[in-house]
């Protein structure tokens, strides 16, 4: 029953089937962005109080979604690399890492661009703001961390001990335009009521998200093959796959 | 399509810059995390090739004595 999972710490294994995952997600990911974004951005109608800005939705949403995430992947990659010291895991979570800064940048940058038609500015010093700099930060420290260590079992394990403390900040992000005043936005999306959105303008948001999150996997799993290859680059298998090239 | 014309689609009364440079910027967020790891792990795997390929073979090497009792010289 559990092959599965010891066949998750093999890297040719994990080589190969990521590139039999990719090659049908990353085409369905593909597809499923460009008709989200067509969709939100042309057949959806217009916010009757923000006007056509509120399209901007269509990223923000789902980049800020898929970074909160992501963060969970990158903490839970490094506690299981903490606890079992499984390598796979610490190359997870290294790569979870980029990605994640990558789509936090985006929901602060989309933010920042759908604030000055909203709120008069780009950027105002609000809780849900800062703490998405500071999960921006925080993916940032990961990856300079690791860079820092010439020994990169010793750069893993503090890597994956930052991660597990960034975690606090997480709740803060979601439960923030509740503790403290905010100019942000309540959430869109809730798991306990309905959402506010007229399902027209929600079903191209629910498939954006889904678009993101499979943009997350494909993204993660490109970024470890790389890992995989080049932590791999004097054994047999990575020789094997050079030559047959 | 909720706009009339491509022109109103653009403009989006007034919020088509705001909207339209979040579309570039995600475009280029999300072509840079599918096209640079897919590079870099084809550019790891060909420099590998190259470094595997077999070193070309040595001229064959002529002494000098063999030159100066060539005929003719």
């Amino acid at each position: 029953m559990w092959t599965w999972f010891h066949k998750l710490g093999s890297p040719p294994w994990m080589y190969r089937i990521s590139g039999r995952i990719l090659a049908i997600l990353l085409p369905l990911t593909i597809a499923m962005l460009v008709v989200g974004a067509v969709w939100g951005l042309l057949y959806a109608p217009m916010d009757f109080k923000q006007g056509n800005s509120f399209r901007i939705i269509y990223f923000h949403v789902p980049a800020s979604v898929v970074a909160l995430a992501g963060y969970y992947v990158m903490a839970i990659a490094g506690a299981v690399s903490l606890i079992w010291r499984m390598k796979m895991a610490e190359v997870a979570m290294k790569c979870a890492a980029p990605v994640g800064a990558a789509l936090t940048f985006l929901s602060l940058l989309s933010g920042a661009i759908w604030g000055k038609p909203t709120w008069g500015t780009y950027w105002v010093w609000d809780a849900r703001i800062t703490s998405m700099l500071i999960l921006f930060f925080l993916y940032l420290g990961v990856i300079a961390l690791y860079q820092a260590y010439e020994n990169k079992e010793a750069a893993g394990k503090a890597c994956a001990v930052l991660s597990l403390v960034g975690m606090v900040n997480i709740p803060i992000i979601y439960k923030s335009v509740d503790w403290w005043y905010s100019l942000h936005q309540p959430a869109t999306i809730k798991f306990t009521e309905e959402s506010t959105m007229h399902s027209s303008m929600f079903q191209p948001l629910l498939l954006m998200i889904l678009a993101f999150y499979c943009l997350f996997t494909c993204a993660l799993l490109l970024n470890m093959r790389s890992e995989l290859l080049r932590r791999g680059a004097s054994t047999s298998w990575v020789r094997a796959l050079a030559g047959a090239r | 399509m909720y706009f009339d014309s491509l022109q109103a689609a653009l403009t989006m009364d007034g919020h088509g810059i705001y909207v339209w440079s979040v579309v570039v910027v995600s475009v280029l967020v999300t072509a840079g995390l599918l096209v640079l790891p897919a590079r870099s792990a084809r550019r790891f795997i060909a420099g590998l090739g190259v470094d595997e390929a077999p070193a070309p073979k040595a001229a064959p090497s002529v002494r000098i004595e063999e030159v100066n009792n060539a005929p003719g010289s």
